[in-house]
């Protein structure tokens, strides 16, 4: 597997999955960094993390996803989790609306304790399970454009739009770390200290040997 | 095959995958090999079973979907005899080990098991009948044979019995006959019971006690984990307890599990569930702490790279290594544990970290905190195994009272932090609040010229900020409502309980007290 051993790369993008319990965050990632997928899957305690490369405009980015519990009360100890991370993937499932009217509330997880620039990704998992959607696409899609979020849905059970969603993210979180580079002052003027932090994090690990 | 159970179809997988895709990332396979997903996709009478893929497939081209509890499609009964199962199964596919494991990670193979001789064993269990048959004199007495035995391995067929009057559930279920029962005739709150729900088939889906939908040890579980659920309403359910009773069925009868797993959960890992997750977090700075004394270099590189012990730790504790070490290990360990209480845990994780970031070479290979997570959550067997981890632990440089500072110590910072905290959000709503007030200021002097406006603003100020604080200190744990639920206990043995129920915090190295002096007079 060419994520194993010694690895080169030239951005390390940490990428958070964050939602209900039970929404399909470990299957998501397990899908992307392993094509695997799981259907006992047992619950998150504490957090997992797998990385995967991809490369985009001729650059290698490694994406370092981290899998958090969903459970509530572990929200308590979640804010070391969103640490210089650059890009989130919001996770509901589609057949089950409560959890989708949960995402206001890990919203305000993210503006509480991520970089306010973060790439937030509004995901709705298990669309292989049509026949019991309970929340709608254009339902998803108008509250993601009203609070500025990338909306797309996937399957990690059939794979579907799964490696679409993270390039999705991967490509916006590239995009934005370029702006930067040329409107540095900006960025400064901005915001205080999670963004310095935010682009220390990036820029540290630019040309990083993995070693 | 079956057709109901195996279905093929193509996949293009350049449906959503964009053109600047790394080379060799992307799955290369055209052809997936899916199972029905569906719940009535699958011929429920169907006992013999024609593939199973295990969690372990490391072959990225291959893409698997594991389903094991459809795949092996059991009698729902658990005490089925395990050679009644007809498996037929590909490479991967196993038979049942000694522990009731059909495959996952904490599988064990025969060639993996310590042979004690029998005579050993036997020697052993009659030590155990004997202990058992005298317990209160024996713990008042002769507490640290108990302890020495129980660092030895409890004999399996005496463990159900053994952990029980070590932990004094034993006393419990003995003095509330019937409360096990009525607690399950109790609605229950919807929340916990929809999270237990959601949990209870993936729970150890490998083991033949739970692999079943709707099987009678996958009931048991659900009971157990409601019923604590009433009993301690405001633990209510955390995913990690799941586990901890999953392995106690593994072990006793249901009533008998329930009990101690509550003894557990109140007396060993007070406060652990509870929903600030704050003995949690305490533990993890302790455990971090120690290791100052256990490995200067490993605690000076954890420090550099920032690794908040949080990251790694947080599963090991909370469900005290069910899921993670060998089971032969686990039952081990347990061992120690139900007599020695949570300073076992910490000897483990102290060990376990040492063992693979003990040195300098292993440390110049973790270049980056990534690296050094990745060693901590992927921990060699060998260093799991139990010989060596028992023997690593006896051999540990700290002793109770160098744990029992450190835990005052860090309770201390704890509470310290926890007020700068307060203080610091106080302070950042007063700042907002004012920048509100400016602008607001400002916005009614442009639009109007109505000045009671403003003085309306100004006199409501005052009360949004009280009502506020309010909010942040319902949201921060109250130690004064951690006393009040100590208070509300049940399992509680009362002349223990008052002198700690001072404490606010968990005392995590009470529990060898606890065992010492509870156990003694209150077993029959």
């Amino acid at each position: 597997m060419s994520f194993q051993g010694p690895e080169e790369y030239d951005y390390l993008f940490k990428i958070v999955l964050i939602g209900d319990s039970g929404v399909g965050k470990s299957n998501l990632l397990s899908r992307f960094t392993r094509n695997e997928f799981n259907l006992e899957s047992k619950s998150t305690i504490g957090v997992e993390f797998a990385t995967r490369s991809i490369v985009v405009e001729g650059k290698k980015l490694k994406a370092q996803i981290w899998d958090t519990a969903g459970q509530e009360r572990f929200r308590a100890i979640t804010s070391a989790y969103y640490r210089g991370a650059v890009g989130a993937m919001l996770v509901y499932d589609i057949a089950k609306h409560a959890t989708f009217e949960n995402i206001d509330r890990w919203l305000k997880e993210l503006r509480d304790h991520a970089d306010d620039n973060i790439v937030v990704l509004l995901v709705g998992n298990k669309t292989d399970l049509r026949h019991l959607r309970a929340v709608m696409s254009e339902d998803a899609a108008e509250y993601a454009d009203r609070n500025n979020l990338i909306f797309i849905e996937t399957s990690a059970l059939d794979s579907t739009n799964v490696e679409h969603a993270f390039q999705q993210c991967l490509n916006e979180v590239y995009k934005r770390v370029a702006d930067r580079h040329f409107s540095n002052v900006n960025i400064g003027q901005t915001t205080a200290l999670p963004t310095t932090n935010l682009q220390s994090t990036i820029l540290e690990k630019k040309f990083c040997c993995n070693s | 095959m079956d057709s109901n159970q195996e279905t093929k179809f193509t996949k293009n997988e350049n449906k959503d995958v964009p053109n600047q895709n790394s080379k060799g990332e992307s799955p290369s396979s055209e052809t997936m090999k899916i199972r029905k997903s569906q719940e009535n996709a699958i011929d429920e009478t169907t006992t013999k079973v024609d593939s199973v893929i295990f969690n372990n497939s490391s072959v990225y081209d291959e893409p698997t979907i594991i389903h094991s509890k459809k795949l092996f499609n059991i009698n729902s009964d658990p005490n089925t005899p395990s050679f009644q199962i007809v498996v037929s199964a590909d490479d991967d596919g196993r038979e049942v080990d000694k522990y009731g494991f059909y495959g996952g990670t904490q599988y064990t193979n025969p060639s993996q098991e310590a042979n004690i001789p029998l005579e050993v064993l036997r020697v052993r269990e009659l030590k155990w009948i004997d202990m058992l048959d005298d317990w209160d004199k024996w713990m008042a007495k002769k507490f640290q044979k108990v302890k020495e035995r129980c660092r030895k391995g409890i004999p399996s067929s005496m463990r159900a019995h053994s952990w029980q009057m070590l932990s004094g559930s034993a006393v419990c279920m003995y003095n509330r006959p019937g409360e096990f029962q009525r607690f399950l005739k109790l609605k229950g709150s919807e929340t916990c019971l929809e999270d237990i729900r959601k949990d209870v088939h993936r729970i150890y889906p490998h083991h033949e006690l739970f692999i079943n939908n709707n099987g009678q040890g996958q009931e048991d579980l659900f009971n157990v984990l409601k019923a604590y659920s009433i009993y301690q309403p405001s633990v209510g359910y955390c995913q990690a307890q799941g586990p901890i009773a999953a392995v106690l069925l593994t072990v006793m009868p249901v009533e008998q599990a329930f009990w101690c797993f509550g003894t557990i959960c109140d007396k060993y890992m007070e406060g652990y569930f509870d929903p600030g997750l704050e003995a949690v977090q305490i533990d993890g700075m302790v455990m971090f702490s120690l290791m100052k004394k256990v490995s200067p270099q490993t605690y000076r590189h954890l420090k550099s790279q920032k690794v908040d012990p949080l990251l790694y730790m947080t599963e090991w504790f909370m469900c005290l290594f069910s899921r993670t070490l060998p089971w032969p290990t686990l039952l081990r360990i347990w061992d120690m544990f139900m007599c020695e209480g949570i300073k076992v845990i910490f000897k483990v994780a102290l060990v376990l970290v040492k063992s693979v970031l003990g040195d300098a070479v292993q440390l110049k290979r973790c270049s980056t905190v990534y690296d050094t997570l990745e060693k901590l959550k992927k921990i060699p067997a060998e260093y799991m195994q139990q010989d060596y981890l028992v023997k690593e632990i006896l051999k540990l440089s700290i002793n109770e009272k160098d744990m029992e500072k450190e835990h005052e110590k860090q309770v201390k910072i704890w509470k310290h932090k926890k007020q700068q905290q307060q203080q610091q959000k106080n302070e950042q709503h007063t700042i907002r609040q004012q920048q509100l007030r400016r602008n607001q200021q400002a916005r009614n002097k442009n639009i109007t010229n109505n000045s009671s406006e403003i003085r309306g603003d100004s006199t409501e100020q005052p009360h949004t900020q009280k009502e506020n604080d309010k909010k942040i200190l319902r949201n921060t744990t109250n130690p004064k409502n951690i006393k009040q639920r100590k208070h509300a206990k049940i399992f509680s043995k009362p002349h223990v309980d008052d002198k700690l129920l001072n404490n606010q915090t968990a005392n995590p190295f009470k529990n060898k007290f606890l065992v010492e002096a509870g156990d003694g007079s209150n077993s029959s």
